[in-house]
């Protein structure tokens, strides 16, 4: 298979579009999704449109947003590797002049980029507004007029990379792999074929775009509810769940994400996030401290363990603290839960992948009876 | 695979690489690090003072015969100095020179057809530092203090019509100054003064390049100093 992605990387995180870095200006600014940016403060550089949306996100909203920074709560997975970068339609023929034009041409200079690039794309030289007879799109290079109303129809297109990449070997191989065989950055792809012949660099799989998705899924992070709420006494339950208060599924129902690349060739892929394990740690300096009550099942519906509502006895999913603390000293009970993220696709590689949501962690008192008996 | 805080509900959208794709989308995106760039450094001191340390690495000079960059007189542009002694490498690092003081210029003159940044700058990378030139214009304000350049590599394609570039910049001395303000802004960046910028250097004629495509990270770990 031509342009494996594989082929030159490894690992990676989050993904986002090309983007060129200005120098911003002043200092950090509060990210709207409670993220640092080191960026400006408050500007914020909408990116160019051109040829946008040839993967779109059947969540996108949701898929393209960023209230977790890489590295403050993203998991520590390093099993597999979504791209860095790929081969991809970009932009349509009327697209891609006007993008040419306004940031390649320059008429003041004997720029042999440009002049190249004319020759290539344009053929005529001049601005390319005749289409000889009998040209077809597939004809060049050279092209005629950037193959604007020329049959059959299709698009150019160009790599892309993963912004997250940035600093990985990875990345920087992608760099070395920007022109097609002609030493031109966009290639010509008539409607309903596979991908450009003629280009050495990564070209993105079904299941490369399901690594992507897999990387850029979120799942919800790992919490708990337990009871009592303030305090707990030594050798009486603590009963821990999750559940959604207002009733119906839970927390920890399977995540899907699909994305499409909506331009021939088009395919989809789907990845599914499913809960597996939902594990307590009770936060002792000791594990004789505690007993934990395990494995604390995750229910069809996204629930974990049962609500306190005064019941006696062992709870499905809990703790026990068999020590009290010290003065000044808390248990700080956290819970982990694993993800198997798995694809609609074939088997094999590194699927499915297994991500660990570590949780957020609460505070615990633990008293001895007697001071209980005594309120 | 990212954790959803339950707490967040203001989402902003970015540009996956899935979605757009050949813009260079210059990276004030709101947001988290990894498409955010920050100011140029600066070196310690005011005025040009030179680093005091006496192991301070030596700093490329310009050739007598560089063109002529137009860089206000309180910001100081330093680039350690890198030669490879391979004749191609270097002639990509002296372009990448040329290409920052032009962006720099550009910057300061708010004028994103500046000749000299237009001349080292194309395609995606002239598209991405454009919008970074005209948000500086929209700011009305220019940048003063000093900028570092370090840790500059290149590395050849097999066929050589390719050059990928790395650089990091150290901006902790490098401040916004509104236009005709004598006094400059603070710089609270932190850690995101230091930041990676990776690119394509493109070969447009016989050891002549123009920088094609270039991204950042801000933050950079291989960048970050003290």
């Amino acid at each position: 298979m031509r342009g494996r992605l594989n082929r030159l990387l490894v690992s990676l995180a989050v993904l986002g579009a090309l983007t060129a870095g200005p120098i911003a200006v002043a200092g950090p600014a509060q990210a709207a999704s409670g993220c640092t940016s080191s960026g400006s403060g408050g500007t914020v550089i909408t990116p160019p449109t051109i040829g946008g949306g040839n993967i779109t996100f059947n969540m996108s909203v949701h898929v393209l947003t960023a209230n977790v920074c890489p590295g403050q709560g993203a998991s520590n997975d390093s099993s597999w590797t979504p791209p860095a970068c790929w081969w991809q339609p970009v932009f349509t023929p009327d697209q891609l002049k006007t993008f040419a034009y306004d940031y390649y041409a320059d008429a003041s200079s004997a720029d042999l980029t440009w002049a190249k690039m004319t020759e290539y794309y344009e053929t005529d030289g001049g601005k390319g507004e005749t289409t000889p007879p009998g040209y077809k799109s597939t004809s060049g290079p050279p092209y005629s007029n950037w193959n604007i109303g020329a049959d059959p129809g299709g698009t150019w297109w160009s790599i892309v990379f993963n912004q997250n990449m940035v600093g990985t070997p990875q990345f920087s191989a992608c760099l070395l792999h920007t022109m097609n065989n002609d030493g031109m950055p966009w290639s010509w792809v008539p409607n309903g074929d596979a991908a450009p012949a003629n280009v050495t660099g990564p070209l993105v799989t079904r299941e490369e775009l399901a690594e992507y998705l897999a990387s850029i899924i979120e799942l919800p992070a790992s919490d708990f509810s337990s009871s009592p709420a303030n305090g707990q006494t030594v050798n009486l339950p603590m009963w821990v769940w999750a559940a959604n208060p207002g009733g119906g599924a839970g927390p920890y129902t399977p995540q899907t994400l699909r994305a499409c690349m909506a331009i021939d060739p088009g395919f989809c892929a789907q990845v599914t996030a499913t809960a597996v394990s939902f594990t307590v740690d009770p936060g002792t300096p000791r594990a004789a401290d505690a007993q934990v009550f395990d494995p604390c099942k995750i229910s069809a519906n996204g629930t974990v363990g049962a609500p306190y509502t005064g019941q006696a006895g062992n709870p499905p999913c809990g703790v026990t603290y068999l020590h009290s603390t010290n003065q000044g000293q808390v248990y700080q009970p956290s819970v982990t839960v694993k993800w198997s993220v798995a694809w609609n696709g074939g088997g094999g590689g590194n699927w499915p992948k297994i991500d660990t949501m570590p949780g957020d962690t609460h505070q615990v008192t633990v008293q001895e009876i007697q001071s209980v008996v005594g309120q | 695979m990212r954790r959803r805080s339950r707490s967040t509900t203001a989402r902003f959208a970015s540009r996956a690489a899935g979605a757009v794709a050949a813009l260079a989308t210059a990276a004030m995106l709101t947001g988290c690090g990894a498409s955010v760039s920050q100011p140029p450094a600066a070196l310690p001191g005011t005025n040009g003072a030179a680093p005091a340390s006496s192991s301070a690495p030596a700093v490329a000079v310009l050739p007598v015969d560089a063109p002529k960059f137009a860089i206000p007189s309180d910001l100081h542009l330093v680039i350690e100095a890198d030669t490879t002694g391979d004749t191609t490498k270097d002639a990509v690092l002296l372009d990448a020179e040329y290409q920052f003081y032009g962006f720099v210029e550009a910057i300061s003159t708010g004028d994103v057809k500046d000749a000299n940044f237009k001349q080292w700058t194309n395609g995606d990378a002239y598209a991405g530092l454009s919008q970074s030139v005209q948000t500086w214009k929209s700011r009305n304000e220019r940048l003063t203090g000093t900028d570092r350049l370090y840790k500059r590599t290149v590395t050849m394609s097999k066929d050589g019509s390719q050059a990928a570039y790395s650089a990091c910049e150290d901006s902790s001395q490098a401040y916004p100054m509104k236009i005709g303000s004598n006094t400059h802004e603070t710089n609270t960046a932190g850690q995101g003064n230091f930041t990676l910028w990776q690119g394509t250097f493109t070969k447009r004629a016989a050891n002549t390049w123009v920088l094609s495509l270039v991204f950042t990270k801000s933050g950079a770990s291989q960048c970050v100093v003290g």
